[in-house]
């Protein structure tokens, strides 16, 4: 029987974004006593700037300005409800624009061959470039600043 | 971050794990540019000098100094007048983990720190096998890296915006989707793996093969492959190795 133990701890203020944890084999997952992720640190919370309490962020729905990205633009729209951030959505993404439809073409002739899925490839570990989506949280805070945030 | 520490049975002694944890946020506290009271913020603030900070930042400050002589500038902690040393913290910060965990007598382990990976002894049922994220679809990997003792470190400028930023412009490097660079120093690699999204493929590749130990395998943006020639030697058969004519490679350097 496989048995991996693993540790997890979410740093999300040394680079700003969570990033979904690959797992591609059963793994006891323990948090070491020490550890306590700050409030809201859970894998998949929102980016959002946490508004204090009766900040004055009125309640509807903010766009904030388009951040261009390596091939794309990203808009972020968050929804203001009682004060609070209640949702923050991307609302134009990367593939939006013509250049990354181009890009997305070249993809199948040229990797294909190569491309496994990360399930089936049995590995213990994925080296990637952390997300960090610097534009997104560029976005992000111009559409609270906008709701009086 | 996400940051995982594996072994296989019997897996690691739970007071260095906690002590590798301990550290881990201690690095953040001291090198983050997102937390205001961070030594990195208050330099950037102008409330403390440079020569007034902590042995540690000393020691990284100088480590960064010395590979932007090596990179000829195309890697720096200081871009745009403003201090972010996390191209060098994170391999640095990794390399602290695998000492503490060397000391704690482990003899097989990963250390795996938002992508960047170092890995020691073997797995389970043998070497550990490291995947290397396709850029552009996160559930896919392109390649697979089996190895006993090795660092993976991959940079790329993929859902990061403007990440990457040309320290001798300013400007942000944009040749290429990512750079994976493997060798026996996590540090090296990581940092190795910045520059050389700031440098390009051609002379990343090149800048790597003067490198005793270090292999690099860049994609363009146009998701074609470039590899140093030991690269796949690395790899295995399963990833499709030499079926792809992206595997065009620099052997001819």
């Amino acid at each position: 029987m496989v048995v991996t133990i693993a540790a997890v701890l979410w740093m999300l203020t040394f680079k700003p974004h969570p990033q979904a944890q690959v797992q591609n084999r059963p793994v006891a997952q323990v948090t070491p006593p020490a550890v306590s992720p700050s409030p809201g640190s859970s894998p998949g919370s929102s980016p959002a700037p946490t508004p204090t309490p009766g900040s004055g962020l009125r309640d509807g729905t903010y766009t904030g300005s388009a951040v261009t990205m390596f091939f794309g633009t990203v808009q972020v729209q968050i929804v203001v409800a009682g004060g609070r951030i209640k949702s923050a959505t991307g609302i134009q993404m990367p593939s939006d624009r013509a250049e990354s439809a181009y890009i997305s073409q070249q993809a199948g002739p040229l990797l294909e061959s190569e491309v496994i899925s990360a399930q089936s490839a049995k590995i213990s570990g994925v080296s990637g470039a952390t997300y960090t989506s610097a534009a997104y949280q560029q976005s992000l805070q111009k559409a609270g600043a906008e709701a009086g945030g | 971050m996400p940051i995982t520490l594996a072994a296989p049975e019997p897996g690691l002694p739970e007071e260095a794990v906690a002590d590798a944890f301990s550290d881990l946020r201690w690095v953040d506290r001291t090198f983050s540019p997102f937390i205001p009271e961070s030594v990195v913020s208050l330099i950037n603030r102008g409330e403390i000098r440079v020569q007034e900070a902590p042995a540690e930042v000393l020691e990284v400050l100088d480590l960064c100094a010395r590979f932007e002589r090596l990179t000829n500038g195309c890697f720096s902690a200081w871009v745009r007048g403003r201090l972010d040393p996390s191209g060098l913290v994170k391999g640095w910060a990794i390399d602290r983990v695998c000492s503490r965990l060397e000391r704690s007598g482990a003899a097989s382990y990963m250390v795996d720190a938002g992508g960047d990976i170092a890995v020691r002894g073997g797995d389970v049922d043998g070497p550990w096998r490291v995947g290397v994220r396709h850029p552009l679809e996160k559930d896919k990997v392109v390649r697979v890296v089996e190895a006993n003792d090795l660092a993976v470190a991959t940079s790329g400028t993929y859902e990061k915006g403007d990440h990457i930023l040309d320290p001798r412009t300013g400007l942000a490097a944009t040749t290429l989707l990512s750079f994976t660079v493997i060798g026996p120093d996590i540090l090296q690699a990581d940092v190795f793996a910045t520059s050389a999204c700031v440098m390009g493929w051609e002379e990343g590749l090149r800048f790597l093969d003067n490198l005793p130990g270090y292999e690099g395998y860049a994609i363009d943006h146009h998701l074609v492959g470039h590899f140093t020639r030991g690269f796949a030697r690395y790899c295995t058969a399963t990833c499709g190795e030499g079926q792809s004519p992206a595997a065009s490679s620099l052997a001819r350097v």
